[in-house]
């Protein structure tokens, strides 16, 4: 049973990593994938046709090609603020698991501070503040993102730093810096990789919800800009499904890859934890 | 027992903008009364006061709905009675002389006295003095007053002063300190226009109004109105579609074109469609270089792609302004200027000429002094989301040229900046803005680009400019106005400070199947000064 669990598991994550080496390929490759310059600007409010297979939006553009631009922003966003609050997370969440006392109490404060605070409007009025650029926007989303990976490692690290393994290193006198690097790290990689990457489709929903808003990278073409556009400038109530469908499937897809991927980190941690005991 | 209690008392202290009304059920269960025009707005409801113009009651009211304006407008911008029955301005137009009635009422049933009269006009001359209007009562009797300007621009006044100001009672106002339009007591709506308020629901956004039986400047066709605020103008058409409100009003902001085909085979529904006396434009700063360079304006002129920027702002209804730039159909238009048109070649021969080459051969044009050159390009803030879609395909058209362009994206996120940069630095170079109707009806956009004392984030200074700005608010009547915006337009077609991005429709939809008379008055629509006595059941 477990290993027919574990079996599922493996076959999701790998239509994850499928789904999301195709997306990579698409974001590496856009230049020669677009059909049209996607900053180009032709004939407005054109429906789809084999000039242009998703239509052009209110100032001319081709869709197609700036959904095919727009996968670089949206990935790029998503990975590195992924990639940061994963970072921030886990060291916090080590620190405080492993030392406990005053610093554990210390870091869980600001924690749990951070993860009341309303996440979005906290983001928006952040974004609205910061100097305007994409980093900023990353910024802006890693500033609570971190906070819910920070609490699940320090859970992993207090069992861990009970185990007899970690207490024969203190006694050999090995540096609280190299357990945790070498010891503890490892113990909470499965945990730490399901956060990631659930962490990038977290950051990638964020950041539509943000370019939404009208808060996302001025310029840039992303998914959530293209559904902005598509509302604001009429494309919904006037039934354009050409213009507001695709960035909505595009995001919905990314999403669930990173899902999948991460999922499957999860049932294998979850999985070697039963089989080790 | 204890619990019901409490709950009565919660609602036996409602805020001032909550309902004041509310007590008469008669007053809500409009929606089976057939006799009630329900109107719609995108403007939130916020208070029932006499000063207030914001919100959604004090927006109306700019169409004589529960205030009466001390003088009125007619569909064509012309002057007509208001609560003065006469007003005569003197050869110098530095002095009118008003009459009104003396026994005209307020909404409670006071009359309307000498006293009120003078209070009114002292507490409108801040807005007035802020119009650079500086206005003096100098005699009054009951019946008549004598007002006097100290700059002979008395019928500019009336036209974009006293229109817009309303009669208030004094001894309503008498009691409150401080700035009138914060006041938000259960009497800051009475005034005497041929609405009054009678309640507000605030979950549903729909304020009531009846007729007022004492109203003395005409009869009320319509014996009660409701006010509908919705979140959006997609929301307000769906609205319309389904028989939910008959008619709109929302100032300045008529449907886009872009969303009135969703009206398309609508049983029943009119578009409402007007030329619009407003319209986008692009701005050049003069405190900033390359901006303050005619032959920069001039090429930037012909770089513009005017079909797709027509597009762009309405669809296949707007077309390619005309280079003088008021649009037609305003009072003053004069007729013969080019069309705008596109035409590369100019733009980059006129660059060429000028000195900004591309010395570095990046493909970007470089200034004058061979510097790398980057023009920043400011959306106006809080016109949604139509500028920053109109900068880009500016920085578009321009690069085609090889002008490079950056938005002004920390000004467009943070209003301080945004304030700091047009009000106070002044140092903008391309401004994406729009003209009001009002503006454009009683001032042009001319009005936008002068510097203080006239506009606080104007900038061209330029002499012949203000003269003619300054005969346009010292005209006497129409003619002379339309001289001057002649002058105005010739300035503009042959210096550039502002460019016209297309001249576009007003839509205004109304439903034809409850009531009749409309008259859909251009850039305002069926909602307007006469429609309290013209519209009937059908």
């Amino acid at each position: 049973m477990k290993q027919r669990n574990l079996l599922q598991g493996r076959a999701a994550a790998v239509t994850g990593m499928v789904l999301l080496l195709l997306i990579l390929l698409v974001a590496v490759f856009a230049p020669a994938l677009a059909p049209y310059d996607p900053w180009a600007m032709g004939t407005p409010y054109l429906p789809p046709s084999s000039e242009h297979l998703l239509g052009t939006n209110d100032i001319g553009q081709d869709i197609l090609s700036e959904l095919i631009y727009g996968t670089r922003v949206s990935m790029f966003i998503g990975v590195c603020a992924a990639l940061i609050t994963t970072i921030i997370g886990t060291a916090v969440g080590v620190l405080a698991g492993y030392f406990g006392g005053i610093v554990d109490h210390i870091l869980m404060a600001v924690t749990n501070v951070v993860i009341v605070v309303p996440s979005l409007p906290l983001t928006v009025v952040l974004v609205a503040y910061l100097q305007a650029g994409l980093w900023n926007i990353i910024i802006a989303l890693c500033v609570t993102a971190w906070a819910g990976t920070a609490r699940l490692i320090r859970a992993q690290v207090m069992q861990l730093r009970q185990q007899p393994f970690v207490q024969l290193e203190r006694t050999l006198g090995m540096g609280n810096g190299y357990i945790m690097l070498v010891h503890i790290l490892p113990n909470v990689s499965g945990i730490i990789l399901t956060r990631g990457a659930l962490s990038v489709a977290s950051a990638m929903l964020s950041e539509a919800s943000l370019s939404f808003l009208g808060l996302g990278a001025l310029g840039q073409k992303s998914w959530g800009a293209i559904l902005n556009n598509a509302f604001f400038r009429n494309g919904v109530v006037n039934n354009c499904w050409w213009w507001y469908y695709p960035p909505i499937l595009c995001i919905c897809v990314c999403v669930v890859a990173f899902m999948l991927i991460g999922s499957w980190d999860d049932r294998r941690s979850r999985g070697q934890n039963l089989l080790a005991m | 027992m204890v619990l019901l209690l409490q709950l009565t008392a919660c609602g036996g202290n409602p805020s001032p903008n909550e309902s004041t009304g509310g007590s008469d059920p008669a007053n809500q269960e409009t929606a089976t009364d057939g006799s009630v025009l329900r109107i719609g707005c995108t403007i939130a409801h916020t208070t029932f006061n006499l000063f207030d113009q914001g919100g959604a009651y004090g927006k109306l009211n700019l169409e004589r709905f529960g205030q009466q304006p001390l003088v009125g407008m007619d569909e064509n911008g012309e002057l007509t009675p208001g609560f003065f029955e006469t007003f005569e301005i003197n050869d110098a137009n530095d002095t009118v002389v008003f009459t009104f009635p003396t026994d005209a009422k307020f909404h409670d049933g006071t009359t309307i006295t000498l006293e009120d009269v003078l209070f009114s006009m002292e507490s409108w001359m801040d807005k007035w003095k802020g119009r650079g209007y500086n206005v003096t009562v100098t005699d009054s009797a009951e019946g008549a007053i004598t007002c006097q300007l100290d700059t002979p621009s008395a019928y500019a006044w009336l036209s974009y002063g006293a229109g817009q100001c309303y009669i208030a009672p004094y001894h309503v106002w008498e009691k409150v300190e401080g700035d009138y339009s914060s006041y938000v007591g259960e009497d800051a709506h009475i005034g005497a226009g041929p609405y009054r308020f009678v309640s507000y629901d605030e979950a549903a956004q729909v304020s009531y109004y009846e007729a007022f039986e004492d109203y003395y400047w005409g009869e009320q066709t319509i014996e009660k109105v409701e006010l509908h605020s919705y979140s959006s103008p997609e929301n307000l058409v769906m609205a319309i579609k389904n028989g939910e409100i008959d008619a709109m009003y929302t100032y300045a902001s008529p449907i886009a074109s872009t969303l009135i085909g969703t009206l398309e085979g609508a049983e029943d529904v009119e578009t409402g469609g007007s030329n619009y006396s407003g319209n986008y434009q692009l701005t050049f700063g003069f405190n900033a270089y390359p901006t303050n360079e005619q032959s920069f304006r001039e090429a930037v002129y012909y770089a513009l792609d005017y079909d797709l920027l027509a597009t762009t702002i309405g669809g296949n209804e707007a077309v390619p302004a005309h280079r003088g730039m008021i649009p037609q159909g305003n009072k003053g238009y004069v007729d013969g200027y080019p069309v705008n048109e596109r035409d590369l070649e100019e733009a980059g021969r006129i660059l060429d000429e000028a000195g900004y080459l591309d010395v570095d051969g990046d493909g970007i044009r470089d200034d004058q002094n061979g510097q790398p050159m980057t023009v920043s390009i400011l959306p106006q803030s809080g016109k949604n989301e139509m500028m920053s879609r109109l900068a880009e395909v500016i920085m578009n058209n321009l690069a085609d040229v090889g002008i490079q362009c950056a938005m002004d994206e920390d000004a467009m996120r943070n209003e301080d900046i945004f304030d700091q940069r047009t009000q106070v630095d002044k140092n903008y170079q391309l401004y994406v803005g729009y003209t009001t109707p009002g503006v454009a009806d009683y001032r042009t956009s001319a009005f936008y680009i002068l510097p203080e004392p006239y506009y606080q984030s104007g900038t061209f200074d330029d002499s012949d400019y203000v003269a003619a700005y300054q005969a346009l608010q010292n005209a006497k009547n129409t003619e002379e106005y339309g001289i001057a915006a002649a002058e105005i337009q010739a300035i503009n077609a042959e210096k550039f400070p502002l460019i016209a991005l297309a001249w576009e429709q007003a839509y205004f939809p109304y439903r034809t199947d409850r009531f009749a008379g409309w008259e859909n008055w251009p850039s305002t629509g069926v909602i307007n000064q006469d429609t309290w006595f013209q519209v009937t059941l059908q």
